[in-house]
């Protein structure tokens, strides 16, 4: 789906880890499947939809809980028509779609128990960390609440998100999308850990699809007690969500808002809800990814810490199987995806720039980064013009001394580095014969020059040996491939020259004897 | 290892055009510096990689170039690197700098760099003493 892929991009986008998307993705989707099959796996019969619409219906179908009597009726056609085409199903429907979307799942539950099931099957179908998900009192509660805030920021998410999907016909109604939606959102926030991607179909068909990718990205698992808070947060993150979708910053920032919001729950929300309790110690292992203390922006406070309880479970499940770093905002930060990337961004700029400041002779005393980038381009600049002129100078040397022999004493100091023996033994041989064109004279006469400069030789190749173990770079063992690649390059420098081998350093020498 | 290398390639410059004009053979000569560089890198890094794919190219060209081709490839066309938003502005003076350095963004291109200046540091040095022990 166009969603579903936007959302793969944007988490290419994550500059913190690469594999974020292969990560994330995949991780999201088990999830987001496991939710899903909580609501469509005792009535999966009816509607055998694919993953990604499964998912998708079941962000909406989150949303329903407390509108589940009014969807009971559009279950059943839900049901026929999610089995009908699962995948454009959940997309496709107006605004009201979600509500049956959701309980198009309902309908296999055979009864509309609405939140109550989902949280029911969600618990035995989500993932461990999420064992003790919220039950659906409790859950309705806060989908009520959370219906209040999203009315005003419902609409402005509709539109980032519309503008992609040519199928929201709803982004001209920002307001008018009733609170149910808004419950429905929130309920997808606190239930559905998704990818951004997943509820991306949704999002144009309804406002509460819009916000669902939001409210799963940014916080995963249960909190419902955290709609309220939660709300600003989404509508904040609904304009920079659509372009951002799919950005790494979503799985990022959404693990690190979910953390963000996790580790709320453990401050402030001790005595909120029950599921700011049980989902304590999976703030707590949340936690651990975490460095940072939040503040809570406005409302955001509250419903992240409510989000968050449901989402520790779900993150710190996520977080054996991610590989990125779970951010958190810091105390008077931001607490946006877009921010809370751009602030993993900065930090690693400023890592790398201090590594940078290491290498860089005489720029400790430097501070800030334009003077920094200035000086490192300095020093890659004399560096580059020093090869230069010391190619130049070997150019001009070159032809006063012989280099096979110290090719082949390199090589042999290179190859035998465990055993200097045998160069050794080597050279008193060389030096053996007399001083005429024969196959040993123009090694002795190498090395005569070269008895000196041997030491040398070895001195800077095993400085260079330090020099680049000391950037922890493996001395990597010559493939075939690269070996090829550099006679290749060599050759095409030097022409028409056969490979050079030490062994017809050692077998030819007669040829091209320089003094 | 890029120590035994560039000797090799050294030696064999040697062996090859003992009389050839001192430009070429520096060229030359500074075109094995960098071929040993990068090759010693390895394909793990993006300037290696792009640092032998321009070497290749260029040595390609040179050897099979006739007179025009030489005339067309010595104008470098440097492709306008745009500015990129999110960076300070001498970013693109060090993309210009770094092979490859073009396409990277700003955060890798500052790994990138660490990595290069080590490796140009280093070659630089073993440069440096090659000449002083065949000067001394």
């Amino acid at each position: 789906m166009d969603i579903n892929e936007k959302d793969k991009f944007g988490l290419e986008k994550t500059e913190d880890h690469p594999n974020y998307h292969s990560l994330g993705m995949p991780a999201d989707w088990p999830i987001g499947n496991p939710s899903m099959g909580l609501v469509s796996a005792p009535p999966m019969g009816s509607s055998p939809c694919p993953s990604v619409s499964m998912v998708e219906s079941f962000a909406p179908s989150l949303w329903i809980p407390s509108t589940h009597a009014q969807n009971s009726g559009f279950c059943d056609n839900n049901v026929q028509s999610s089995t009908a085409a699962s995948n454009s199903l959940p997309i496709g429907k107006p605004v009201p779609r979600p509500l049956r979307l959701d309980m198009g799942w309902n309908p296999s539950d055979s009864s509309p128990k609405g939140s109550g099931i989902f949280l029911q099957t969600g618990t035995g179908v989500l993932p461990p960390g999420l064992s003790h998900f919220p039950t659906d009192s409790a859950f309705i509660e806060r989908a009520a609440r959370f219906s209040c805030f999203n009315g005003g920021n419902l609409g402005s998410m509709m539109n980032t998100f519309s503008a992609p999907e040519s199928l929201s016909p709803y982004s001209n109604t920002p307001k008018g999308v009733p609170g149910a939606q808004i419950q429905k959102s929130e309920m997808n926030t606190t239930e559905v850990h998704m990818d951004a991607s997943l509820p991306i179909d949704h999002v144009s068909s309804s406002r509460s699809p819009m916000k669902e990718p939001r409210d799963k990205r940014t916080s995963h698992g249960a909190g419902v007690s955290s709609n309220e808070s939660g709300e600003p947060e989404f509508s904040g993150d609904g304009q920079e969500e659509a372009p951002n979708l799919a950005s790494a910053a979503v799985d990022s920032s959404s693990t690190g808002l979910a953390a963000k919001k996790r580790k709320r729950p453990c401050q402030d929300m001790e005595s909120d809800q029950v599921q700011g309790g049980g989902l304590q110690p999976s703030v707590e292992t949340a936690k651990n990814n975490v460095d940072t203390k939040q503040k809570p922006e406005q409302n955001s406070s509250t419903m992240a810490t409510i989000k968050s309880n449901g989402k520790q479970a779900k993150d710190s499940s996520d977080a054996p199987k991610e590989d990125y770093v779970h951010v958190r905002a810091r105390r008077g930060q931001a607490t946006n995806s877009h921010s809370l990337a751009e602030r993993v961004r900065r930090e690693k700029i400023s890592e790398r720039m201090k590594l940078l400041q290491d290498l860089v002779p005489g720029c400790s005393k430097v501070t800030g980064k334009a003077v920094m980038l200035d000086e490192i381009i300095n020093y890659v600049q004399s560096l580059q013009r020093q090869v230069e002129f010391l190619s130049m100078k070997l150019a001009a040397v070159n032809p006063r001394v012989d280099f096979n022999v110290e090719g082949l004493l390199s090589k042999d100091l290179l190859q035998s580095r465990g055993g200097p023996s045998p160069a050794i033994g080597f050279s008193p041989d060389m030096i053996h014969p007399q001083l005429h064109p024969s196959p040993h004279g123009l090694v002795q006469v190498g090395m005569s020059g070269i008895v000196n400069p041997s030491d040398a030789l070895r001195r800077a190749i095993n400085a260079q040996h330090t020099s680049m173990n000391g950037y922890k770079e493996p001395v990597p063992q010559i493939p075939n491939a690269w070996d090829e690649e550099l006679h290749n390059v060599m050759q095409m420098n030097f022409g028409t020259n056969p490979p050079l081998n030490t062994h017809e350093l050692n077998d030819k020498p007669r040829e091209r004897f320089t003094m | 290892m890029s120590a035994f290398h560039f000797l090799r390639a050294l030696s064999q410059i040697n062996k090859t055009t003992p009389k050839s004009s001192l430009l070429l053979r520096s060229r030359r000569i500074r075109h094995a510096a960098y071929a040993s560089m990068a090759y010693t890198a390895g394909r793990s890094r993006l300037w290696s990689r792009a640092l032998l794919r321009r070497l290749q190219r260029r040595s390609r060209l040179r050897y099979f170039s006739s007179q025009r081709t030489r005339a067309v490839i010595a104008p470098r066309r440097l492709k306008a690197v745009r500015p990129r938003s999110g960076e300070p502005s001498r970013a693109e003076a060090l993309r210009r700098l770094v092979p490859g350095g073009a396409g990277m963004d700003y955060c890798s291109l500052l790994d990138e760099t660490a990595h290069y200046i080590q490796c140009l540091s280093s070659q630089v040095q073993l440069m440096q003493k090659v000449v002083g022990s065949i000067s001394s």
